[in-house]
Order: C-alpha cells, then structure tokens, then sequence
C-alpha cells in the first residue's frame, strides 16, 4: 500500500445508512456482513452506519474490568450487559444520546492505513466541532476527541481483511451518570458531552447530518447515498432501563 | 518437506509500534489462506493480519503485547494446499 496522503476523492460512493436505536449485536452483525461484501469487491465503495443502542458496556482491547468504576451488582441492577470486544480503544458506555458512527470501509483500496484512518476520524469529528463552535482537539492517548470539559468522542474500530469496522460514539447528550459509570483508559480522563460544552441542547440531527458530511470528505468520498433502516435489520420492541 | 511461509506484520502507518493483541488461532491448528491469524493494535484501532497461505501454524514468534515492527515475522504456516 502507498504511503498515506491526503485521499483524491473518487466516485464510488458511500452508502450511508441511519438505523436509529439499534441493538448492539445487530449493529455488529451488519456491520460483519458488510465486512464480507465489501471484502469481495474490488470498488471503494463503501458503507456507514450511524445509530444508537440501548444501555450497554463494552470493553475494547485497551481496557480492563479495572476501568469499571462500580460493582458488577451495579452493573446487574442498572441491566447494563458488560462485554468483550475485538475494537481498539478501552471500555464505554452506550445508551441513547450518544451516536455510534461505524464506517465500513475498503481502506486498502482507498489507500489509508490504520494510524491515519484514525486521524482522519478524529479530524472529521473536530471539523463537527469548529462548525458548532466548539473547540476540540485530539485526546491525549490519540484515540478521541476532547474539550475543555473533557472526552466527548472516542473511537474504538478494528480493521479485517482491509475493510475497517466498528468506529466511534460521540456524546451528543446521553445521560452522563450512566457514561461516567466506566474509565475510558489508563489516563482517566473525565467524559462530557456536546451538549454540556455548548451548554445547550444540541439536536442529535444536527451532529448526525455534519458527522455523514465530515467523514465522507476526510475519507474521500465524493457523494453519498443516504438511507433509511437497512434490509438485514428487523424492527423489534425491547423495553430498556435508562434511569430518568 | 512441506514449505515454511512466515507471517508477515503489515506496515500499519503508525509511528508508534503495534502491539500483538490476540493470536486467533493456536500453534498446531490447520488455517486456510486469508483466515484471521493475529491481532495487532494501535492506539484506537485492531487489525487483523490473515494468513498468507493454507496450511498448519507452527510458530508463533512473537508472544502476547510484544511491540512489533513492520516487516517483522510474526510467525510461520506450514504450507499444505490439501487444507
């Protein structure tokens, strides 16, 4: 693969799909089949998911059970599942008001490599940023986006037979006791939102539709289509705890 | 004598040097060409490193958070197309 430059935008296009609240296993069962896909063609194009899940804990290959800051019988009475991950970063917490942004994307055949895919992500979320006014730069540890209050954007992604896959959750306003409930790496540093920096409330929409624009450009997507839902996934009813 | 293919760490563009995160697959199991062999990490994202043929993984060279380099033999395949 060449060394990486700043990517020339091609044709192929990036298909784009806003799944709402989405289960975490369905989200990663597509995003698995979508690995596949792309894996088997020899285009670039190239998919982007953008949903979020009901509570859960994840712990990616840079954490550790010592990044959760309370008991597993808080865990259990909050029923906030705890799992394992192969995605980089450490551990999180998902619940609703954060976006999880996966790009499912042929970096080999546009000609990115790993440590730059995950510049180009954090470049994408603080070109959010500028535009709503916020000043972020990169964290400390190089794996999200921080402000003056703290981390509001944390990538965690893997890449498998050149196509990336998981990626990263941006806090836009998600309950923060839930969020604080887990260390986000070795360094600890505190989490916030976009809502709390701009101290206002932020309309999800509003990330949802800059995030689509910025992280197509960073990766050198020309167009995109957008959808809807996505035919492998199946409307169902859960009833989840999110504390009031 | 079946051939020794070894497996190859990619140039992943990091300036710091990746970590093995995960063999995938034990030393003594049969892989076919393209089959997740190892994880490697940086800082924020996991790649996997496929191996290069069918056969059976013999050696695994480098343990467990080891830091590595690119183009650095991460381990070796036996070599048996029959896989």
């Amino acid at each position: 693969m060449p060394p990486s430059s700043p990517t020339t935008p091609h044709s192929d296009p990036l298909e784009v799909h806003l799944l709402g609240l989405v289960d975490y296993d369905a989200a990663l069962f597509l995003q698995e089949r979508l690995v596949y896909e792309t894996s088997g063609r020899d285009d670039r194009t190239g998919a982007l998911l953008i949903c979020e899940h009901p509570p859960l804990v994840t712990i990616g290959r840079e954490g550790s059970r010592a990044h959760l800051r309370v008991e597993d019988r808080e865990f259990i009475a909050r029923q906030l599942e705890v799992r394992w991950t192969n995605r980089g970063g450490g551990c999180l917490v998902h619940c609703p008001g954060q976006l999880a942004v996966y790009p499912v994307v042929p970096i080999d055949r546009i000609c990115i490599r790993p440590a730059d895919y995950i510049g180009r992500l954090i470049e994408a979320v603080i070109d959010l940023c500028t535009e709503l006014r916020v000043p972020a730069w990169p964290s400390e540890d190089g794996r999200g986006v921080s402000c003056r209050l703290g981390r509001f954007a944390s990538i965690g992604a893997a890449v498998r037979a050149g196509v990336t896959y998981h990626g990263m959750f941006v806090n836009v306003a998600p309950p923060m006791d839930l969020i604080r409930l887990v260390e986000n790496g070795p360094r600890g540093e505190r989490q916030t939102s976009l809502s709390a920096q701009r101290a206002r409330a932020t309309e999800m929409h509003a990330v949802r539709e800059g995030l689509i624009r910025h992280v197509s450009g960073v990766l050198g997507y020309s167009q995109h289509h957008l959808y809807t839902g996505h035919p492998l996934l199946r409307r169902t009813r859960r009833k989840v705890a999110i504390s009031a | 004598m079946a051939d020794r293919i070894p497996i190859i760490a990619p140039d992943l563009g990091a300036t710091e040097s990746p970590r093995v995160s995960a063999w995938l697959v034990e030393v003594g199991e049969t892989v076919r060409a393209g089959d997740r062999v190892v994880e490697l990490l940086l800082p924020g994202v996991t790649v996997d490193v496929a191996a290069p043929v069918s056969g059976r993984l013999s050696e695994a060279t480098v343990p467990l958070n080891s830091a590595i380099c690119a183009g650095q033999k991460l381990g070796t395949i036996e070599q048996d197309d029959d896989v």
